[in-house]
């Protein structure tokens, strides 16, 4: 099952890039290692990994695979850079033909990335790219936009392109890739930018998948002890969560005996099912175990007991990376509190329910790689009490599972979690924004291209509800 | 490229330099007498640039202008460079900016303009300085403001090198070619004119400042995004610009040091190119374009560590803009240019004012402005009106600072 790839703006063409490498050198490596690189020949296998995993992100139409992705960018460097780049590798292209670029940028701004600086017929022409892309594919997953939030093009184009994908293909999953920016020192309207492309992709989106540049940041110099850190080495660390999840997997041996080919799995229609069923709570979380940085590799060894309990506390404590996780958030215990006992609580200042303190989740969906996957035990991740009580236990938890090493990982864990991870940053963010437009900075260079302060005031409005939402859990 | 000029001189020492090749000569205008210096009385007067010559040759002006426009694939910005004390510069070029407001309202509008220093050679150059501001500040989308004095002291700074043996350099170890007021890789000859070392800083800001669009990068930063992400206020567009390092040491040792040094030199009064001193003002924001070997964890690294000695307006205390450009300036390794809009700038403006003020008590020197057809006493008022509010806009805003300022409630949701 293959899916399309919109790649938006500087960041989204950039990530793009990694990602489609990250999938083949996972694809190319034998096994999972990168012990030999095999040259790569189609079998027309369905069982087969390698082929499935493929067909996902590319097709051939000759010699050289190309990557099901439309590339697009309202200037032209990032946009020929990395199709030169991708040509240089030998190994796969993009399709020239789904390349779009305008020439005047969009200047940070989206409202002039959302009206396409009055170009009519820019949507059209990317809707006609996207089109050929997907009657390529045998059968179409659904689409992944890749879109920062800071810029103009990535967050305005990106919102508007989503739309009228949302139009058009109306039954697609659409799953939108979000880049958060650094907290502060990317541009000075992001704030702005930001609460305008949430507010309007909550409605048209079927999940939008949140990585923050500061965690990532954390992650390179923290875990991946890279001195200098880039953005180069961000998105790579972004690739190889992104491709973690959606290369192929199968579910659960016990779960569903008949979900065993490759090439039958819908990854985007498991997550919009299970994850994203409620259309109020739609944000999502990538949080992965390990992390090695590259000179550790032969000396780290892993259990999958060790993994997956710290990965669980990794979702409980709210923690983007293995490092300084906080032990003490704990789930609240089993036992009925007695009346003298929540008053004892109360007077000692402690609240009478720990639900507050640690964060809860709406649905989680597990994807383990590596040796030894029947050893694994994911009980853990089905405990009532890290899920709210209206989704059922059996949708709470899905597992998708691969015995194939990923990208040099000997064993992997990766979450992909709709839970309250994110209120903070959101939160906080909706506080300057707030307080920017108080003082209505900057809000005539949206109201020149068409965005008003109505608009501005009904995207705040949809954000804090999305806020409200969340807190309530 | 336009150029303009009411007299031939310096246009015609450009046609006859080795540069006469990337001028296309039917995009030069050019008149004999000037705008008022056919005598050797220092007298220029700006109202015979704006009226006279801006009417009278107002339909070549747009022809030329088209001319040139037409060739572009895509027009994004114009840059105006002129000063603002003389009577062409400020005259016709502002009679220029109405017309490119008029009939490319949706180009930027980039000036870069040169105030007079406080020892001036144009006597009337208040006169000119406040009847252009009006028009900048009405119709320019970003003014980018210098001075003669503030470029000086850089170029004494690098020439003095030794003398003074700052952070233990000597002049040997100054890489040759590397200074921002070298020429190195130009195609002059080698006797170089008076305000050649200071025009090569004002080239360089404007090379620095489009480098994203002509390089590649890990960040780019548009022209359109300058615009966008530091003017907050449509008429407070007035950014103070200052570049660092001003030279490439020899040693091939870059150590980390040097690159926090080239950060924190760019907030110093002393490399601004404008007499100004933004740390003890409020900043409104700030871009920060960075050229060369540099990522952005070093980015953030010196913004965390500068942060705390400035003042940033409440409402945007984290107003930093970034861009990496990978292709560093001619014979430096990386190097960096600082937009910010701070104000600090409304000093010179009250300077300019009072200065104008003095003359214009007096009524002094008016008849040669009021002799040309279209220029009235009330221009002047108006003028002076249009900078006593934009420093009353600026006061206000760093009155802001000093209040106690409670953040608007959040929207409620049910």
């Amino acid at each position: 099952m293959s899916m399309v790839t919109l790649q938006l703006g500087q960041f989204g063409n950039q990530l793009g890039h990694e990602f489609f490498n990250t999938a083949l050198d996972d694809i190319y490596s034998f096994n999972g290692t990168n012990a030999a690189k095999k040259k790569f020949a189609l079998t027309d296998n369905k069982y087969n990994y390698e082929d499935a995993a493929f067909d996902t992100f590319f097709h051939t139409p000759s010699n050289l695979p190309l990557a099901r992705a439309v590339m697009i960018d309202t200037e032209a460097k990032v946009v020929d850079d990395i199709f030169t780049k991708a040509k240089a590798t030998n190994l796969w292209s993009y399709d020239p033909n789904c390349c779009i670029h305008k020439q005047r940028g969009s200047g940070n701004n989206w409202a002039l990335g959302y009206c396409m600086d009055g170009d009519q017929h820019l949507l059209e022409e990317i809707m006609e790219r996207v089109q050929r892309q997907a009657e390529n594919c045998d059968s179409l997953n659904g689409f992944l936009l890749l879109m920062s939030l800071a810029g103009g093009t990535g967050s305005g184009l990106g919102t508007r392109c989503t739309e009228e994908l949302r139009d058009r293909y109306s039954n697609c999953q659409i799953i939108n890739k979000v880049i958060w920016p650094y907290s502060n020192g990317e541009v000075i309207v992001q704030d702005y930018n930001t609460i305008l492309t949430l507010s309007h992709l909550y409605k048209a989106s079927t999940g939008l998948i949140i990585l923050e540049n500061d965690k990532l940041h954390e992650i390179c110099t923290r875990l991946l002890k890279i001195k200098n850190v880039s953005f180069q080495h961000i998105n790579k660390v972004i690739a190889h969560k992104l491709a973690g999840v959606l290369l192929p997997s199968t579910s659960l041996p016990s779960q569903d005996p008949k979900r065993n080919d490759y090439l039958g799995i819908n990854i985007l229609g498991e997550i919009g099912e299970h994850l994203c069923s409620h259309a109020d709570y739609k944000l999502l979380n990538i949080i992965d175990i390990p992390q090695i940085p590259d000179h550790s590799f032969d000396y780290t060894n892993y259990n999958w007991h060790g993994l997956l309990k710290h990965l669980r506390q990794m979702l409980i404590a709210n923690a983007a990376m293995e490092e300084n996780i906080r032990w003490q958030v704990k789930l609240p215990s089993r036992k009925v509190m007695s009346q003298s006992e929540k008053m004892a609580n109360l007077s000692l200042g402690l609240s009478v329910h720990n639900d507050t303190m640690y964060n809860k989740s709406i649905a989680n969906m597990l994807v383990i790689r590596g040796s030894a996957i029947d050893k694994v035990d994911v009980d853990a991740f089905r405990d009532s009490r890290l899920y709210v009580n209206w989704v059922p236990s059996c949708s709470a938890l899905t597992t998708r599972i691969n015995d194939r090493p990923y990208n040099k990982y000997e064993k992997s864990a990766f979450l992909l979690s709709n839970s309250q991870f994110c209120i903070p940053t959101i939160n906080s963010v909706a506080e300057k924004a707030w307080n920017m437009f108080a003082n209505r900075a900057y809000v005539h260079q949206y109201a020149n291209n068409g965005i008003s302060e109505d608009d501005f005031v009904e995207s705040f409005a949809t954000v804090e509800q999305v806020i409200t939402n969340y807190k309530k859990l | 490229a336009v150029l303009v000029d009411m007299e031939e001189g310096v246009v015609n020492e450009l046609l006859n330099s080795p540069l006469r090749d990337i001028f296309d000569h039917k995009q030069l205008i050019t008149d004999v007498s000037g705008s008022g210096n056919n005598w050797q009385v220092i007298l220029i007067s700006l109202s015979i640039g704006h009226h006279f010559y801006g009417n009278q040759y107002r339909d070549k002006l747009m022809e030329v202008l088209r001319r040139a426009a037409e060739k572009c694939d895509c027009l994004q910005s114009f840059f105006m460079i002129h000063s603002m004390g003389g009577g062409t510069g400020s005259g016709v070029g502002t009679a220029i900016l109405n017309i490119l407001q008029d009939h490319y309202p949706t180009v930027y509008r980039f000036v870069t303009a040169v105030y007079p220093s406080l020892d001036d050679d144009v006597i009337t150059s208040p006169y000119n300085s406040i009847l252009a501001m009006k028009q900048l500040t009405d119709n320019a989308d970003c003014v980018m403001p210098i001075d003669n004095q503030s470029l000086i002291d850089i170029c004494n700074r690098i020439n003095n090198v030794s003398a003074t043996a700052t952070r233990g350099i000597t002049k040997k170890q100054i890489k040759a070619e590397s200074t921002i007021t070298a020429s190195h890789g130009d195609v002059k000859n080698k006797s170089s004119r008076p305000f050649d070392s200071m025009n090569n800083i004002v080239a360089n800001l404007l090379l620095n400042m489009t480098s994203s669009s002509r390089f590649e990068g890990s960040l780019n930063v548009d022209l359109n995004e300058i615009t966008m992400n530091l003017v907050p206020f449509p008429r407070l567009h007035y950014l103070i610009s200052s570049m660092t390092p001003l030279y490439a040491l020899a040693d091939v040792n870059l150590s980390m040091r040097r690159l926090d040094e080239m950060f924190s030199d760019a907030f110093s009064k002393d490399y601004q190119l404008i007499k100004a001193d933004p740390k003890r003002n409020l900043y409104l924001a700030c871009a920060l374009l960075v050229r060369g070997k540099v990522e952005i964890s070093d980015i953030r690294r010196n913004i965390k560590r500068i942060r705390p000695s400035l003042n940033f307006i409440h409402w945007n205390d984290d107003g930093w803009k970034t861009g990496l450009c990978s292709v560093p300036p001619v014979g430096q390794p990386y190097s960096l240019l600082t937009l910010s809009n701070n104000t600090c700038i409304k000093d010179t403006f009250s300077d300019i004012q009072q200065r104008f003020v003095k003359l214009y008590r007096r009524k002094a020197h008016l008849h040669h402005y009021l002799e040309v057809d279209g220029m009235e006493m009330a221009t002047f008022d108006n003028s002076i009106e249009s900078l006593n509010s934009l420093i009353d806009e600026y006061n206000s805003l760093e009155q802001t600072t000093r209040e106690i300022v409670t953040t608007p409630p959040r929207l409620k949701i049910a």
